[in-house]
């Protein structure tokens, strides 16, 4: 009972922080991405 | 033809460089000899009195060195090329990359028998089960390792081919390399391992056919010839630069 | 982006669906009782890992074939995605052959091969962070290839070499007739378990995506402050 705890704890665990990891990636290179292209515009 | 011939070519230049250049082959004997005392000291001095038990600890000490030995072989296997900028002058001879990946192979395969042929007796010594082998179970053993090198150095020369550019060379490698050869190690140890016993399990009256008891051979025969496909045709993208 | 916020929102959904359904719906197994029901995620999970591995294996086909970065990039992001399955499935196994078996691990054939599948693909992953130019897309493309079909051969030499040690039997687990409820529960976490793969794909590819364009345009500011 107690491992089945675990196991479940830690599967849904993982995946919403897998989840989450790739989404605050995502938002951070995007940030970059747009400050990049700005910074490429104003230089030209 | 032709470009059989510029495959015996390289096979040769490779085992002239081996012969030339001892010092690689004598530091991969001794390493590999250091991991089967390393295994002596941690399991003996006294192995176990049961010979069919013996025979299971020898046949997996022998495997479990050649695969370490196999790995620095084939960490080397590329450096000479990569060293002295070779590669590119072989490609320019005009062979097929796919070739020169077989020639690797073939070179490979040969060094390593020559060292597993020379190793395999002092560690059958050392672990006490010389005399378990006829004088026809040798020469069937040397088949086994004749497999079992094949399909290792078939995936193990493209993985160098890969790994030699990587940081860490030795390491990257056998990262890469020890779990896709597992099957051989399984298939190889067995096989060995089945040589070693049979005459002791047919004198308790357990009948066995000994090597050909299970299907071992055939699956270090079908993973040489599924990864040696497999690897000449993929092989020239690992080179392309 | 719609897609993937209305994917989003209909995985959610079954999750709780699933969850429901797992521990309320589907009756308890006789034998082993509450440890059962990490079958309906254990399962799924391996589902998910295999499914992760055989897209990489197509993409990596594709990408020596057209060298696309765009099958480059997917054949990562599915290489990714189905390690941290493969995670699962080896964190979830043992703990329910513990539950059931009593021991944490027997060399059963299935997860064995996952624990070899693991490693793998992690030698996968390191051999992307391990070169920084284009050649790491053709050797991670090669060793797709290579670690996927290592895996039926995989599959058979553990399953061989663990019927030695144990009589078949004992490995296989038996095949109970399922419950019709059991079933269902099964499936429809099954198919969420396919579809949050699936999201997980879309949203780790655009990562990927934006990475390089991000990447590419370092460089190339690189370049032209050396200029």
């Amino acid at each position: 009972m107690n491992y089945f705890i675990g196991a479940y704890i830690f599967i849904w665990l993982l995946l919403m922080g897998y989840t989450i990891f790739l989404h605050q990636k995502q938002n951070r290179l995007q940030r970059t991405l747009e400050f990049l292209k700005a910074l490429i515009e104003k230089h030209e | 033809m032709n470009q059989l011939y510029k495959i015996a070519h390289l096979v040769r230049k490779d085992m002239t460089m081996h012969l030339q250049n001892k010092e690689t082959a004598i530091l991969i004997f001794l390493f590999s000899l250091l991991v089967v005392l390393v295994f002596s000291f941690a399991f003996g001095p006294i192995f176990p009195q049961d010979l069919v038990e013996r025979g299971k600890l020898a046949g997996s000490v022998l495997w479990a060195s050649f695969a370490f030995a196999g790995v620095i072989a084939m960490s080397r296997s590329f450096a000479q090329e990569q060293e002295h900028g070779a590669l590119q002058g072989i490609l320019l001879t005009g062979i097929d990359p796919a070739n020169l990946y077989l020639a690797k192979v073939i070179s490979n395969t040969l060094f390593l028998i020559v060292l597993e042929a020379m190793l395999a007796p002092i560690t059958l010594v050392l672990m006490g089960v010389m005399d378990m082998l006829g004088i026809m179970d040798m020469f069937q053993l040397l088949g086994v390792i004749a497999l079992g090198t094949l399909g290792f150095s078939a995936v193990g020369t493209i993985l160098a081919g890969m790994a030699n550019a990587g940081m860490g060379r030795e390491s990257f490698l056998s990262v890469l390399l020890f779990p896709m050869i597992f099957p051989v190690v399984i298939g190889a140890s067995r096989s060995t391992i089945a040589l070693l016993t049979y005459r002791e399990l047919e004198r308790r009256g357990i009948s066995n056919q000994g090597i050909m008891d299970s299907n071992w051979l055939l699956l270090l025969i079908v993973y040489s010839l599924v990864f040696l496909a497999v690897s000449y045709l993929l092989f020239e993208y690992v080179i392309e630069q | 982006m719609q897609i993937e916020k209305l994917l989003g929102i209909v995985i959610t959904l079954l999750m709780v669906l699933s969850i429901l359904l797992v521990f309320s719906y589907a009756p308890e197994e006789k034998q082993m009782g509450i440890p059962q029901r990490i079958f309906y995620f254990h399962v799924p999970a391996a589902w998910n890992a295999f499914l992760a591995f055989a897209v990489t294996f197509a993409t990596s086909i594709a990408y020596l074939w057209k060298r696309s970065e765009k099958q480059d990039s997917l054949a990562v992001a599915s290489a990714e995605i189905g390690f941290v399955f493969c995670t699962i499935v080896l964190v979830s196994g043992p703990i329910w052959a513990k539950a059931t078996w009593n021991t944490w691990w027997n060399w059963e054939p299935r997860l064995t091969t996952t624990l070899i599948l693991w490693l793998l693909y992690a030698g996968y992953l390191v051999l992307r962070t391990a070169f920084t130019d284009d050649r790491k897309r053709n050797y991670a493309a090669v060793l797709g290839i290579l670690a996927f079909v290592n895996v039926p051969v995989v599959y058979f030499s553990v399953r061989w070499w663990g019927s030695i040690l144990h009589p078949v039997d004992v490995i296989k687990p038996t095949r109970v007739e399922m419950d019709p409820r059991m079933r269902i529960a099964f499936f429809v976490s099954l198919f969420t378990f396919t579809l949050f793969y699936i999201y997980l794909l879309l949203l780790r590819y655009r990562v990927e995506r934006v990475s390089q364009q991000v990447e590419k345009i370092q460089q190339q500011t690189l370049q032209q402050q050396q200029v």
